[in-house]
């Protein structure tokens, strides 16, 4: 289909200066649709939205059905707090351990998702908080910051060693580089910023790491394993 | 489109087919890379949902613009919060990159040189260049009128004119 020419307005694309241009974009490769793109399109018409859409409790419980009931039956310890809690808020400071950590599991033994389930969970109370700061999350953030620290290794990393690793290390950095805007702000964190900075990732993997963060419901089966309500609650927060 | 709005799973089946690649070059070339594909779904999912407010009046391809466009403004909202981590990490760790940034600039891609085109400026001339749209249509999808679709792509066009030759 062409650009009609108007007379008043002469058309830009038509322009001699401009022919070059306008030909290396058009020369722009096309990217290729999945072949089973028409199919998931079919099916997804009657998929839900996305987990956010249904609301916070509805997540909740949605999760707790889906991530064995069983097991959250019989070990109601934080998932109680967290059907009981209003709000996100509520829920990431019910859910918080004593050693101010969050873990992503219920029986809150160590999981590897725990530092950037931490670091994910300090992230949007500090945004929550920054406003008022120092607010009625700071002693939690702080908490929750020392918590972060104990987790890095020597070598500046956090996290252990796994396929998700990148991503662990770029949200706890993130996050020290945060706090860093805090009042009193502890120059622990700064030299914590620093001893991680060599390690973050590549800035074309950093650049896919935004991507699936700031859409997690194309990955929520990822998300409801690596850290349940805290990690819905969390990114609630953060996309406000 | 009219079968579609009476329900229709094949006639829907053929819009998908018909449109898929268009639209995932729109959200390509808007700079959704990574997730063109799901934006691309998205769009398709909302021309199912909303395709009762379809007017058989206006032509198909500005009712799927719009919702398109709609999809993209909406991913761009979700993605603001993080856009803004992305740019303080590179503030704030510029020695730890892997000397992809530089390099972007240093050769300037294409891709890249429409990515820094302001939104407003990069969709008017992705609408005309990369879909082919009228400039009547792009107006009736952008809601502007008629005189500013051409100066936005003039303005676009000049500006990445201006890059390539402040090019070192």
């Amino acid at each position: 289909m062409m650009n009609s020419p108007d007379p008043s307005h002469p058309d830009p694309l038509q322009d001699p200066q401009f022919a070059s241009l306008v030909e290396r974009l058009k020369a722009q490769e096309e990217p290729r649709p999945s072949v089973d793109f028409t199919v998931r399109t079919m099916a997804a018409r009657y998929r839900p939205r996305s987990l956010r859409t249904w609301g916070l409790p509805a997540i909740a419980a949605g999760l707790a059905l889906l991530l064995g009931a069983g097991r959250w039956i019989f070990h109601p310890g934080p998932l109680q707090l967290q059907a009981g809690a209003s709000s996100p808020v509520a829920i990431l400071m019910a859910a918080q351990g004593a050693d101010g950590g969050w873990s992503a599991d219920v029986r809150q033994s160590p999981s590897r998702y725990d530092v950037s389930l931490t670091a994910l969970a300090l992230l949007a109370l500090m945004q929550q908080d920054a406003a008022t700061d120092p607010g009625p999350e700071a002693a939690a953030i702080r908490a929750g910051l020392a918590h972060l620290l104990r987790q890095q290794r020597p070598d500046g990393r956090f996290g252990a060693d796994f396929s998700g690793s990148a991503f662990t290390h770029y949200l706890a950095t993130m996050c020290m580089i945060s706090a860093l805007d805090r009042v009193a702000a502890d120059p622990d964190w700064a030299a914590a910023a620093a001893r991680a900075r060599p390690h973050l990732p590549p800035t074309s993997q950093m650049t896919r790491l935004n991507a699936n963060l700031a859409r997690p419901e194309l990955f929520p089966e990822r998300w409801a394993d690596a850290g349940g309500p805290v990690a819905h609650a969390a990114l609630a927060m953060l996309k406000r | 489109m009219a079968q579609v709005r009476d329900g229709s799973d094949d006639a829907f089946r053929q819009l998908v087919e018909r449109y898929q690649r268009p639209l995932l070059n729109f959200f390509a070339r808007m700079g959704a890379s990574h997730h063109c594909e799901d934006l691309a779904q998205e769009t398709f999912v909302y021309l199912w949902k909303y395709r009762h407010k379809y007017k058989p009046v206006a032509k198909f391809t500005t009712f799927l613009y719009t919702l398109a466009r709609h999809t993209w403004l909406d991913s761009l909202r979700r993605q603001i919060r993080f856009q803004l981590f992305s740019e303080r990490y590179r503030a704030a760790v510029p020695d730890s990159t892997d000397g992809g940034l530089p390099r972007l600039f240093k050769r300037l891609d294409i891709q890249a040189a429409l990515e820094r085109l302001s939104p407003k400026l990069r969709e008017t001339l992705v609408l005309a260049v990369h879909q082919g749209l009228a400039y009547d249509e792009i107006a009736a999808i952008l809601h502007v009128p008629l005189g500013t679709v051409k100066s936005r792509v003039f303005n676009a066009l000049a500006t990445l004119k201006k890059m390539y030759d402040e090019q070192p």
